[in-house]
């Protein structure tokens, strides 16, 4: 299988790729090439120029300092899934991304950029209120995870702009993030995909971020279970009751197709809501 | 004495295997070869009206073009030849211009690339008139339904009628009557090899393909056909085949390669062709498993003896004929299942339509069979109150029994014994697991039992051939087994050297094999139907017994040639289904534990375990890997898999979403029982597996 | 548009004229005539195509050849030294770990790189380990034996 023939830079610095690709109108950034090859493969994808930012030095690396992670955009899956720095929901998620294979050369710049509805590790990102870092050719800006998703593999990075990083917070004790997913069998994309981040004091929680994937176009901010979960002792029964209120939050556009359509994903929101929260109450203790 | 056969030996190909050096159709090249694409249909049910190629034509490193006016007999199939090797305008067969499926083929292109070969199908036009298309096999049985192949007045393919006792006469003394409508999914064989071939012609003028199949000598037959051309013109030769499992039993490319070597031969350029289809075009350009609908009615007395099976089966056969009526045969068989039912009413249909067409896969129909017969015998065991293998236990066949067909049982039923060592080891007992696991996962045990038929049925004939060379002076320093069986995976040159060491009685190190290629060897059949073990076996013994006694005689070297004929079966009664249908069976038991999560319908296999009488073990590591390979397609047929057309159009074209199981979905154990009851017929006993 | 890409394959270095397109496991296959490593798929999902680059199983149907230049890659045809059969190769055979063997280069790739991560696996963390390998025929069993056979075999 070939892909349509394409031209091809290889950028060794940020700024280096920043003005190829300002120079080639219409040029895609090649990462890991997780999302992006497999869509050549198969001619849907015809991007003309290429501009490979795989060898940047600068994008590669997790680290840790004054209660910030901050994660280089070409950070893989796999590494991610080891670290043992980054919140334990997000190190779950990239475990949970395609296989092995595919986790050793998928990025999370890659994955983020792409705002794949059924991706994982945007739905986490989200939760953990994330930010990401770009540059381009006016400089640098930074823009949270949630503004960043405007919709179906669509984002707020412009033309010429690179995501270099993305910065999470340090998870405080108290705190515990887990995501739980149906997973396409193939793929292992999520058909439902779901970020709980919860802190808990006393028995009761006193903060949760719950955000849904690979049931809407694009990441969903699942407010009404969160606003369900505050102020509330966790137990089972309250969880339970809680999940069932991501109804409100998934409106009418969910997505469907051949192995899990729009009312089955709608069904399962709840028991996998049910299930993320659940984890991560266990874990914040 | 036994020196090889019955012992653990590896797999002979193994060592190329982990290291990389087998040679699979894809990995063949010669100097200077040409590559070719295929531009398939596209179109469900089409007449062409015009075609232009000039544009491929003259593509930067396109060779040649070719057409259906290219072919020179345009008709090839294994069973009837009814489909056209390229339809379009010229075709020298009636309806050769018309496309039935999506991936009928309709040109060939050849260049020096493949990437020059699949644009220039891109560059290809045709007109198309659009034809009423038809993809339900219940709309296509009616009267009034268009006629899909030329020469038919009728979309059945084939009808098969058991009438035996009469079961309207008994539905009165049943205590339990359980009816249901059974619906299977269309299975593709997704073996990880996709097809692949080369084509040259040899210094001798000999058209050669080498390919991946399940029976060289039907596939030389049907080359030779299509050519026009002696059979001794063509060469099949099959390199190492990456899977088949019933879906390389039909044409795939054979024919399009050794056509476009013969034509570009004719305009003097001798050079080797070779193709490799993608993925997708493996999913589009083979048969699937057929769907069935099964409209079950079974009675049975308060006792749990079954008294009457009424069954209608109805079977989508899509475009073409290939295996449909012979498959249609054996679901025949097998709904009815293991057991001896006095009353028996079935009607059995395979029925054309526009879909891709249906063939061989693994069990044969029989699968599709046994889902409804073991459904049914459940139920009733259910309703009755009665355990379901005591249920089975008071109605399973036995030496003597006369069976759905009328006819006694060839001797060797075991399924008394396999059913009981299969509810042993299991230690199976009629309790549910009452205490759920946790709110959610819900566990559940479930019984089932079947027979599967030793070689071609239903009068189909049988043969198996074999030759044997015994080299040396004073001892046998070496034999040569000549041998056409198709080693798909399962191990089958593993078993013939074993076989054939044990029937001259020399170790196993002494037999060299020489397989799978027309020119070395006579016919073997095919690799399929359970038959290889069996019938190569009986060659293979026959042919030892011919060349010891030469050397015995003093020849060197000592040659022994055989021909192995089993013994005859017979077609269905047109009226009553009466008939003798099978030369010999294997029986198989199972217990599966499975877990389900009640909220969100996931089902996970959790432990199986599987009784076989395999007759004797030729290689008893080879029979256990059969077994659990076959487990987890029966897994993936039930649970995951679904070959989805919408209007006659391929919906899952890739893995992507065409879902076969991976190593999360499997079970957590597969216990095995092998019996050993001999079969009367086999070699050593043995039965359909090695 | 052509590049030179250079590559370290089973250890002898290549430098090869491509165009950027080009796959890397094509680049194995036909440029450099390594057919041990099979593409069984379209769409990344097989695992037929997996090969050790510096270090790491990758689907080579899924990298660039251009994204290649300067990886030391290792192919199944690399995996044995000086004749001796690498212990996943000798497991493979002797527990039955294939049938058809096509997808048995890309196995034992992806079982290199889950052992080089965690030498002792349990059966659970192997099927995890595996999940982006298809076979057809063994039903995974034997390739889990066979995977843990070479565990045992390598940790002494």
């Amino acid at each position: 299988m070939y892909p349509f023939n394409f031209e091809y830079h290889k950028a060794s610095s940020v700024s280096e790729a920043i003005s190829l690709l300002n120079q080639h109108d219409g040029a895609k950034v090649l990462a890991g090439g997780h999302s992006l090859i497999p869509a050549m493969k198969l001619r849907l994808s015809d991007p003309g120029v290429l501009i490979d930012i795989g060898k940047i030095d600068d994008l590669h690396g997790i680290n840790a300092s004054k209660g910030a992670v901050t994660i280089g955009g070409l950070t893989t899956h796999s590494d991610l899934a080891a670290s043992i720095v980054v919140p334990i929901g997000l190190s779950e998620t990239a475990g949970t991304v395609g296989d092995q294979q595919v986790r050793n050369r998928g990025t999370i710049g890659g994955s983020v950029v792409h705002a794949d509805p059924a991706a994982d590790l945007p739905t986490m990102l989200v939760a953990l209120r994330a930010s990401f870092h770009i540059s381009g050719p006016t400089g640098n800006r930074t823009v949270s995870a949630e503004d960043f998703f405007t919709g179906m593999f669509e984002t707020d990075l412009e033309d010429g702009e690179i995501l270099t990083a993305v910065e999470v917070a340090d998870e405080q004790s108290g705190t515990g993030s887990a995501y739980s997913k149906l997973f396409n069998p193939a793929s292992g994309y999520a058909m439902v995909g779901v970020a709980a981040v919860v802190t808990v004091a006393s028995g009761k929680c006193t903060e949760a971020s719950v955000v849904l994937g690979g049931l809407t176009p694009s990441v969903m901010v699942a407010s009404s279970v969160a606003d369900s979960l505050v102020g509330v002792k966790l137990e089972e029964t309250s969880i339970a009751a809680a999940a069932e209120a991501v109804q409100n939050d998934l409106g009418s556009d969910v997505l469907g197709d051949i192995h899990a359509s729009a009312d089955y994903r709608r069904a399962m929101a709840p028991v996998y809501v049910r299930r993320a929260v659940a984890a991560a109450v266990e874990r914040a203790g | 004495m036994s020196v090889a056969v019955g012992t653990v030996v590896e797999g002979m190909d193994a060592h190329n295997k982990v290291t990389g050096q087998s040679l699979f159709p894809g990995d063949l090249a010669r100097p200077d070869m040409l590559h070719m694409k295929i531009l398939f249909a596209g179109q469900p049910h089409a007449r062409m009206d015009s075609m232009n190629t000039s544009a491929a034509r003259s593509h930067p490193g396109v060779v040649s073009v070719f057409t259906a006016a290219d072919v020179p007999v345009n008709e090839y199939g294994l069973i009837k030849a009814d489909q056209p090797v390229l339809v379009g305008i010229g075709s020298n067969k009636t309806g050769g211009s018309v496309a039935r499926f999506v991936g009928d083929q309709v040109a060939l292109v050849v260049a020096e690339t493949e990437e020059a070969a699949a644009e220039a199908c891109g560059l290809i036009k045709v007109d198309w008139f659009n034809l009423p298309v038809i993809t339900d096999p219940f709309e296509s049985m009616k009267s009034d339904a268009p006629l899909l192949l030329p020469g038919q007045d009728t979309n059945i393919a084939k009808h098969n009628r058991l009438r035996k006792g009469d079961v309207r006469t008994v539905w009165n003394q049943c205590g339990s009557i359980v009816e249901c409508v059974y619906e299977t999914p269309r299975q593709e064989h997704a073996y990880l090899q996709p097809e692949a071939g080369l084509a040259y012609i040899d210094k001798d003028g000999i058209v050669t393909v080498e390919v991946a199949g399940q029976w060289a000598h039907e596939e030389q037959r049907q080359i030779a056909h299509v050519l026009g051309i002696p059979l001794d013109r063509v060469r099949v030769r099959h390199p190492a085949i990456g899977g088949a499992f019933g879906g390389r039993e039909d044409i795939s490319v054979q024919i399009v390669l050794a056509l476009a070597v013969w034509r570009l031969a004719e305009q003097g350029i001798l050079r080797p062709v070779k193709i490799v289809w993608s993925r997708e075009e493996s999913f589009l350009g083979h048969h699937k498993r057929h769907p069935y609908t099964i409209r079950a009615k079974w009675g049975a007395n308060d006792q749990g003896k079954i008294l009457a099976a009424e069954v209608e089966l109805v079977a989508d056969a899509g475009a073409y004929e290939y295996t449909s009526t012979k498959v249609l045969g054996n679901a025949t068989m097998q709904c009815t299942g293991p057991y001896d039912i006095p009353n028996v009413s079935v009607d059995a249909y395979a029925v054309y339509t526009n879909n891709v067409p249906s063939g061989a896969f693994r069990g044969f129909g029989g699968p599709q069979g046994a889902f409804a017969a073991e459904s049914q015998v459940n139920r009733l065991a259910s309703d009755l109150g009665l355990d379901a293998v005591e249920m089975r236990r008071r109605n399973l066949l036995m030496d003597g029994s006369l069976g759905s067909f009328n006819m006694p049982m060839p001797e060797g039923v075991t399924i008394r014994q396999v059913v009981d060592a299969c509810a042993h080891q299991a230690r199976w007992t009629n309790k549910s697991y009452a205490s759920p696991l946790s709110n959610h996962l819900r566990r559940g045990r479930g019984f089932a039992c079947a027979m599967k038929n030793v070689g071609f049925s239903f009068g189909f004939p049988e043969e198996c051939w074999a030759k044997i060379e015994l080299h040396g002076s004073t001892e046998i320093e070496r034999i040569l087994l000549f041998h056409a069986g198709a080693d798909c995976g399962q191990g089958a040159h593993t078993v013939l050297s074993q076989m054939a060491a044990d029937a001259c009685q020399v170790p196993l190190e002494r037999v060299e094999l020489r397989a799978a290629d027309t020119s070395t060897s006579k016919n073997s059949g095919s690799a399929s139907a359970s038959r290889m073990t069996f019938m190569a076996g009986n060659s293979i013994l026959g042919a030892a017994e011919v060349a010891l006694h030469q050397w015995r005689s003093e020849e060197r070297p000592a040659i022994g040639e055989y021909r192995f004929v089993p013994r005859q079966t017979t077609s269905l009664d047109d009226e009553t289904g009466q008939c003798d249908p099978n030369i010999s069976y294997g029986y198989v038991a199972q217990v599966v534990d499975v877990e389900v999560d009640t909220e969100t319908g996931h089902v996970q296999v959790m432990d199986v375990v599987c009784a076989d009488d395999v007759g004797l073990a030729i290689n008893p590591q080879q029979v256990e890997g059969q077994i659990e390979g076959a487990i987890v397609q029966a897994h993936g047929y039930t649970i995951l898999e679904n070959f989805i057309l919408r209007d006659g159009y391929v919906e899952t074209p890739y893995f992507s979403n065409y879902l076969i199981p991976t190593s999360l979905d499997v079970p957590d154990s597969v216990e095995m029982v092998i019996l050993e009851n001999a079969d009367p017929q086999g070699p050593w006993g043995a039965r359909g597996m090695a | 548009m052509s590049r030179n890409v250079t590559v370290t394959v089973n250890q002898s270095e290549h430098t090869c004229e491509v165009e950027p397109r080009l796959l890397l496991v094509h680049l194995l296959r036909e440029n450099l005539g390594l057919t041990g490593t099979n593409i069984g798929c379209d769409t990344s999902q097989c695992g037929s195509c997996t090969v050790l680059m510096d270090g790491q199983a990758v689907k080579s149907c899924t990298v660039l050849a251009v994204q290649a230049d300067e990886a030391n890659i290792t192919t199944i045809e690399g995996l044995a030294q000086e004749g001796e059969l690498h212990p996943l190769q000798e497991s493979f055979w002797e527990k039955h770990g294939l049938q058809c063997g096509f997808c048995t280069p890309g196995m034992i790739m992806t079982a290199h790189d889950l052992l080089s991560r965690n030498p002792d696996p349990t059966d659970t963390e192997i099927r995890h380990g595996l999940d982006g390998n298809l076979c057809r025929c063994t039903g995974y069993h034997n390739i889990v034996t066979a995977i843990q056979a070479a565990a045992s075999s390598i940790r002494s």
